[in-house]
């Protein structure tokens, strides 16, 4: 995974100080990691992950179903965090974070746009975007 | 450069490392350019504070560009340009032409004594310039942004809970202001000197800030690195431009007299002759609760404070309240209009200000310089981009930065000043 395009984008991501945690996924599956996996996670996520986490594979049948007809963002907030979901589209993939409720969402928008047009260049050029299962 | 037409680079770097970050800004950015640049305008997020420092990032510009190539610049929440929206990296603008001279000027203490400040800044320009002969004169003005005060032992806090007895609460927030420049930016104090200076210039400004929490922003001049001053880049020219202010507000139906203030008009103590704090919250029948330091955006800054900069204005135009102080309101501005409102705005009305901004000028552009309120950033999260395709599909291949600060302004001798909060702020230039 060191070397995967895409675990650098979301390495990139995570040094912002209100992403807790960031992957691409899909129901039931995360696809790409940060490099270190979720050893680079924030230690504050570390408590909800488990319950975070069976909540993203909820939303994500939705992306399944909708992603198709256009959906591109979601998100949902649980205790004192909120998970964003950037779909790639016309696929059942997204990318994920997690940051504190009262962030400024704004601010995170803007850089998980630029992840996700980063990881969707990359995932344009098969031999090196291939995403894994882990 | 052909014909000794004018050309304009925009350069960017997203490395973490200062100092890498600093080389490759301006690698990006001179790489497109046949001459060396005659000045450069860099922005940068505050992320370098922590991984090198500023000193580095204008070191690595400084190992790739000449030390006497003139650079003015300074800390902001985002840009866009050319390449992108961010929040995170730098981004620097360099223009080279042989119609055009160019200065530089400084002024410091800008929170303690704006209009001193102003004043040794416009001597630089007005000295540097001195002998140039061009026709159309422009200025950059980047001043420092406010700053959470320091209040011990309240510490550094947007909201001061009512509780602390109004006087006290001055005579902290003085100290805070005065002695350690810790509270307004004074900013409007700043450009309007700068203005009765330098009447003849257009100008475009905007003060800088850092990622939110509103504790410290720098200024670049050169290879230093300013707190709480001005840098401006004085340019004379004969390629033409134009600057222009808009903001699309629309007033609510809440409206109210501002009854008692401070002696500069700064901070609002009564409205409706009763205590601020109170009677705001009455007449946007908001609870008390709602206005803290994690719902500070959502509340102050898309409800601004509107009112008539001076006499001449014929609309209300938007302020935030910066700090509440128990029960009074620091402003960003000093409050000239006892007649006030309260002002809004949606989504499509924050795309279509740019519209309206630069459909004003028809011409093919040069360069563009935009300075825009961080509110109307933060507001639109990464719909941003929807704001960007705007400007680039005027802008057409031609190089910009638009960077995001709190407090603008334009100023030009036929339009007079325009100070404003969420407002979005153009400086185009464009060869006859």
């Amino acid at each position: 995974m060191r070397d995967d395009p895409i675990a650098k984008v979301l390495d990139d991501l995570l040094k912002l100080d209100d992403i807790l945690a960031c992957m691409v996924a899909r129901q039931n599956m995360i696809s790409v990691m940060p490099s270190d996996d979720n050893d680079s996670f924030k230690p504050e996520v570390h408590g909800v992950w488990d319950i975070i986490h069976r909540a993203m594979d909820d939303v994500f049948s939705v992306i399944r179903e909708y992603s198709q007809a256009g959906l591109a963002e979601m998100e949902f907030q649980m205790q004192d965090y909120e998970a964003l979901f950037f779909v790639f589209p016309d696929t059942e993939n997204a990318l994920v974070a997690i940051v504190p409720a009262l962030a400024n969402k704004g601010l995170i928008e803007v850089e998980m746009e630029n992840a996700r047009r980063e990881i969707l260049k990359i995932m344009e050029k098969p031999e090196e975007g291939e995403i894994v299962t882990v | 450069m052909v014909g000794g037409k004018l050309e304009a680079s925009v350069g960017m770097s997203r490395k973490w490392d200062a100092r890498e970050a600093g080389k490759e800004v301006a690698r990006s950015t001179i790489e497109k350019l046949s001459e060396p640049p005659d000045f450069l305008v860099l922005f940068s997020t505050i992320h370098y504070k922590d991984h090198g420092g500023f000193q580095e990032l204008l070191n690595g510009v400084y190992d790739v560009l000449p030390e006497d190539v003139p650079l003015v610049g300074g800390t902001v929440r985002g840009f866009s340009n050319t390449y992108g929206c961010y929040v995170r990296g730098a981004t620097l603008l360099a223009v080279s032409s042989k119609n055009m001279d160019v200065a530089i000027g400084i002024g410091n203490n800008t929170k303690r004594n704006p209009k001193k400040a102003a004043i040794k800044c416009a001597e630089m320009i007005k000295s540097g310039l001195k002998n140039s002969t061009y026709k159309n004169s422009f200025l950059l003005n980047i001043i420092s942004g406010a700053e959470v005060p320091n209040m011990p032992p309240l510490g550094r806090k947007k909201v001061i809970e009512p509780g602390a007895a109004p006087k006290a609460l001055m005579k902290m927030f003085s100290f805070s202001q005065y002695v350690l420049q810790m509270g307004a930016a004074r900013d409007e104090e700043v450009t309007e000197e700068m203005i009765s200076q330098l009447p003849k210039f257009s100008m475009l400004g905007g003060a800088t800030l850092d990622n939110g929490p509103g504790f410290r922003s720098y200024q670049f001049c050169r290879k230093e690195v300013l707190k709480n001053a001005i840098v401006s880049l004085g340019i004379k020219t004969s390629n033409n431009l134009f600057v222009q202010t808009t903001h699309n507000m629309k007033k609510t139906n809440i409206t109210f007299k501002i009854t008692k203030t401070n002696k500069d008009g700064r901070i609002i103590h009564e409205i409706n002759g009763k205590p601020a704090l109170s009677e705001l919250l009455r007449l946007l029948n908001w609870p008390k609760e709602i206005l803290n330091e994690d719902t500070w955006l959502k509340t102050t800054f898309y409800f601004p404070i509107g009112g008539k900069y001076n006499e001449d204005y014929k609309e209300d135009v938007p302020h935030i309240i910066g700090i509440i102080l128990g029960e009074s309101l620091l402003l960003t501005y000093k409050s000239k209009d006892s007649d006030a409102s309260i002002l809004t705005i949606d989504g499509k009305r924050l795309l279509d200000t740019i519209d309206f901004n630069l459909s004003s000028m028809k011409i093919q552009p040069e360069f563009g310089l935009i300075s825009s309120c961080t509110t109307r950033l933060e507001t639109m999260g990464n719909r941003i981009y929807q704001a960007r395709y705007r400007i680039s599909k005027y802008m057409k291949d031609s190089p910009f930065i638009v960077f995001y600060v709190g407090g603008e302004s334009t100023y030009s001798p036929e339009k007079g000043l325009n100070y404003a909060n969420m407002s979005f702020n153009s400086a185009i230039f464009w060869n006859e």
